[in-house]
């Protein structure tokens, strides 16, 4: 009969326990040699590791019909592409750790066209945005890594025109190669569209995960 | 099988038949809400901290810039008020021109100070309302009331009140780590 109680309180307790979750985040550093590795034997299997938004790489955000998305590129994954596309062995991880890199894409919903021609009234609207993308926009992009504020050293927006709907930059910082691993805030202060300051942080915990091409 | 068990597991599974339709039903019919209390929230979102801040900082600079002009006006009555001979007429000049400079400066600090707080305030409203209707959806709310001194809600049980709960939430979203 206990057993029956529990299955007549089930639906209950299930009513009741839908209260607000949230997974619990360690942002504490973590030393460099704990990180943990995840071998990949073909560099396509390492780069759908990254591309897999549950691993933490791929972050996006939505402010009203503004989606944003970041994506850190662990210099494995660079050296994954680089191994692909030109089929070169010799390249080697160490022609990239200079570098932190990441991909900043902008994209409007449901807007088919190229994202910067986005609710302008004139053409000088158009050609402003168009040199702020190219140029300025780049001073409104830092990147706090644990307490250093770096400045954006890459800068590359990829136009392309109505190609596709959303603008692409790839972007670079300073990797001052700590010895611990710090949590990474990419900070980008939006002036395109006045949504004002987007951040995306990634904690120690998803960066310790390195993936690496055997 | 004896004829009380089967009466009895008859009963059992009419009882968890019952109870599953039951509790189907309270669950399936009754709205979730919550309310904030929207002021808390708003001073307590990152954002409204961080522009609260940068405002801070700009208006001090511009309060600096006054000061020191309103310093070189003090200087130059003073020295134009003691004068026993007749003021020198560039002194005179000097005195109006900083009185001018004095007054356009005020009014355009004035002016910059109400657009950057109307700016500011967009911002911050615009991240706040998505990352609350983000919380509702995430969290399975069918209403998240907001709360004012303005009377919108008079009354609120306090296992209702989701402002802290939204306050994590927002701040989380805003840093995007969620």
């Amino acid at each position: 009969m206990k057993i029956n109680h529990i299955v007549i309180l089930f639906p209950f307790l299930l009513a009741c326990n839908k209260d607000i979750q949230q997974d619990v985040i360690s942002f504490e550093p973590i030393p460099m040699n704990k990180a943990s590795k995840v071998e990949f034997k073909e560099p396509e299997k390492l780069i759908r590791f990254v591309d897999n938004e549950e691993n933490g790489y791929l972050k996006n955000k939505t402010i009203e019909n503004i989606k944003y998305s970041s994506f850190l590129k662990p210099i494995e994954y660079l050296l994954a592409q680089k191994r692909i596309s030109e089929n070169n062995p010799a390249v080697k991880s160490s022609d990239f750790e200079d570098l932190q890199y990441f991909d900043l894409r902008i994209e409007v919903k449901d807007f088919k066209m190229e994202f910067i021609k986005y609710d302008i009234e004139t053409p000088e609207q158009y050609e402003e945005r168009v040199k702020y993308c190219a140029f300025d926009m780049q001073n409104n992009i830092k990147l706090i890594d644990g307490n250093d504020t770096l400045s954006c050293l890459l800068y590359h927006y990829e136009r392309a025109f109505n190609v596709v709907p959303y603008g692409h930059f790839i972007l670079g910082f300073e990797n001052k190669n700590k010895k611990l691993i710090e949590t990474k805030t990419l900070c980008f202060e939006d002036k395109l569209f006045n949504k004002g300051m987007i951040k995306f942080t990634y904690a120690p915990q998803t960066i310790a995960k390195q993936p690496v091409l055997l | 099988m004896q004829p009380k068990v089967k009466v009895a597991n008859t009963i059992s599974v009419v009882a968890v038949l019952l109870s599953l339709f039951v509790g189907y039903s309270y669950y399936s019919t009754k709205q979730k809400t919550g309310y904030i209390v929207i002021q808390e929230v708003f001073e307590k979102f990152e954002l409204k901290k961080e522009l609260g801040k940068k405002y801070g900082i700009i208006r001090d600079a511009r309060k600096k810039i006054l000061d020191s002009l309103q310093i070189d006006i003090s200087v130059l009555s003073k020295r134009l008020s003691i004068q026993t001979t007749k003021p020198v007429e560039s002194d005179i000049d000097l005195f109006e021109r900083k009185k001018m400079e004095l007054n356009k400066r005020m009014q355009e600090f004035d002016q910059d100070n109400v657009q950057m707080t109307k700016e500011f305030d967009e911002k911050i409203i615009t991240q706040l309302n998505q990352y609350v209707s983000d919380f509702g959806k995430a969290n399975g709310y069918d209403m998240v009331y907001g709360s004012t001194s303005n009377g919108s809600i008079m009354y609120g049980s306090e296992k209702n009140n989701v402002t802290n709960q939204v306050i994590e939430f927002i701040n989380n979203k805003y840093k995007g780590i969620n």
